[in-house]
């Protein structure tokens, strides 16, 4: 399965902004309003991302309705969870910029940098 | 007894060889001698232990029965000859290199399955949640924490926050996403992947617990000098001072990361960088580390154009 793009992102971006389910219909009407694209597109984009575990489907009558299982937020807080939080093994986060750190080290950090930087203004 | 001496070197190497890179000043100068530093002795140690290994299989070096002896008393014992008592101690000598194997592709497996299935749902949620800021290139996530990071894979993202992007300045965000590019460019996940594996596998052993936080280290400060070609150091270290300030006051959920004393050190590096190792220095030890990572070999050649070696350094 190919990644996600930018179609599947405005997808859901549409999905999170309502506060109800959708059908394919509306979110079809919806996203046509900036592009071109067929209905059975979108039909296959809520397809794959219910399958990929992103959406829940219910159904309406005839049709099926899909709303996101968790808030845009959720998600967030997830990725930084994934690329922050350690469980105590250093090479095992995405190598993010900067590890952990309690408040008395940062705030020795942002001393030494103003330090610096005041140093810095009187040489010049 | 030339196994015997690989031993003594391999356990001599893991005892001593930490602290004596942990004090090296060369190390800080130029970082990724310094990886290769670790990667050499752990090259030297393990190979050690695996030419002593092969040594007591197959007796290769020559006309020494000392050292053919265990590999001979096994292979009699499997066959009965040294009673069930010698079956069962042979299957078992069997059975505890089978293990040790083992071990080591569990490690390796279960560690790139499970971070292969998590990056593959990272890389999606990004690809949902992000969008790409035109001016420094990076994929923006909504988030009220100052952070960065890098998506590792075939088309790995750069991914900031929106507070990231609010807080620092033009300058400090493309020296950020400079430095996560660095990691990208480098490699630096295939430099840190091995030692991760060595120490998941066989955690008792000192030496590879030390490798991997090293290796870790030293990978963020290769990240730092090249991102500090293009941009200044000022910048950078301001966004390292920005982002810790928010990793300290809002700690992530689950469990508390690794100490933040790499940022503190790194920030005191980019703001007094070191002088860089001078060419003659830099190749003397490169030659050094060379020399130290095929050590086994060297030895066992040397034994076999001088037998006298063997016995030596022995009672």
């Amino acid at each position: 399965m190919r990644r996600f793009g930018e179609l599947e992102a405005a997808v859901m971006d549409c999905l999170w902004s309502r506060d109800q389910p959708a059908t394919v219909r509306e979110v079809h009407t919806e996203l046509s309003r900036s592009r071109q694209l067929a209905y059975t597109t979108v039909l296959t984009v809520l397809d794959n991302l219910y399958k990929k575990g992103w959406l829940r489907r219910q159904q309406d009558g005839r049709a099926h309705r899909y709303v996101p299982v968790a808030p845009r937020e959720d998600y967030t807080a997830g990725l930084l969870r994934d690329a922050l939080d350690t469980g105590g093994d250093p090479a095992a986060a995405l190598q993010r910029f900067v590890g952990q750190m309690s408040p008395e080290e940062a705030v020795a950090l942002r001393a030494a940098l103003e330090a610096h930087e005041e140093h810095e203004e009187h040489r010049r | 007894m030339i196994w015997l001496q690989l031993l003594l070197f391999a356990t001599g190497l893991a005892a001593v060889a930490p602290g004596w890179l942990a004090r090296a000043r060369w190390v800080a100068r130029a970082p990724r001698l310094g990886i290769a530093a670790w990667y050499a002795t752990l090259t030297a140690g393990v190979g050690a232990v695996v030419t002593a290994l092969v040594l007591l299989a197959t007796g290769w070096a020559g006309a020494w029965e000392s050292m053919c002896a265990l590999w001979v008393w096994c292979r009699d014992a499997l066959q009965g000859g040294h009673g069930t008592a010698g079956r069962g101690a042979a299957g078992l000598l069997l059975l505890v290199a089978a293990g040790l194997v083992g071990r080591l592709a569990w490690s390796a497996t279960g560690m790139l399955r499970a971070r292969s299935r998590q990056r593959h749902h990272h890389a999606d949620a990004v690809g949902l949640l992000g969008r790409v800021d035109p001016g420094s290139g990076a994929t923006v996530v909504a988030h009220p924490r100052p952070a960065a990071w890098l998506v590792p894979g075939r088309r790995g993202a750069v991914v900031v926050t929106s507070a990231a992007v609010a807080h620092l300045s033009g300058d400090e965000l493309a020296s950020v996403v400079a430095h996560e590019r660095a990691h990208a460019r480098g490699r630096h996940h295939l430099l840190v992947a091995p030692v991760t594996v060595l120490a998941r596998a066989f955690p008792a052993l000192a030496l590879f617990g030390h490798a991997r936080d090293e290796v870790s280290r030293l990978v963020e400060i290769c990240a730092d000098d090249a991102a500090t070609v293009r941009h200044r150091r000022i910048d950078l270290a301001r966004a390292l001072v920005c982002v810790a300030e928010a990793a300290a006051h809002r700690p992530p959920t689950g469990v508390l990361a690794a100490a933040g004393g790499d940022a503190t050190e790194r920030v005191h590096r980019l703001l007094c960088p070191p002088d860089p190792l001078p060419v003659k220095a830099r190749a003397a030890i490169g030659v050094a580390l060379v020399g130290l990572a095929a050590a086994p070999l060297w030895w066992v050649a040397a034994t076999r154009a001088a037998p006298w070696l063997a016995a030596c350094l022995l009672p």
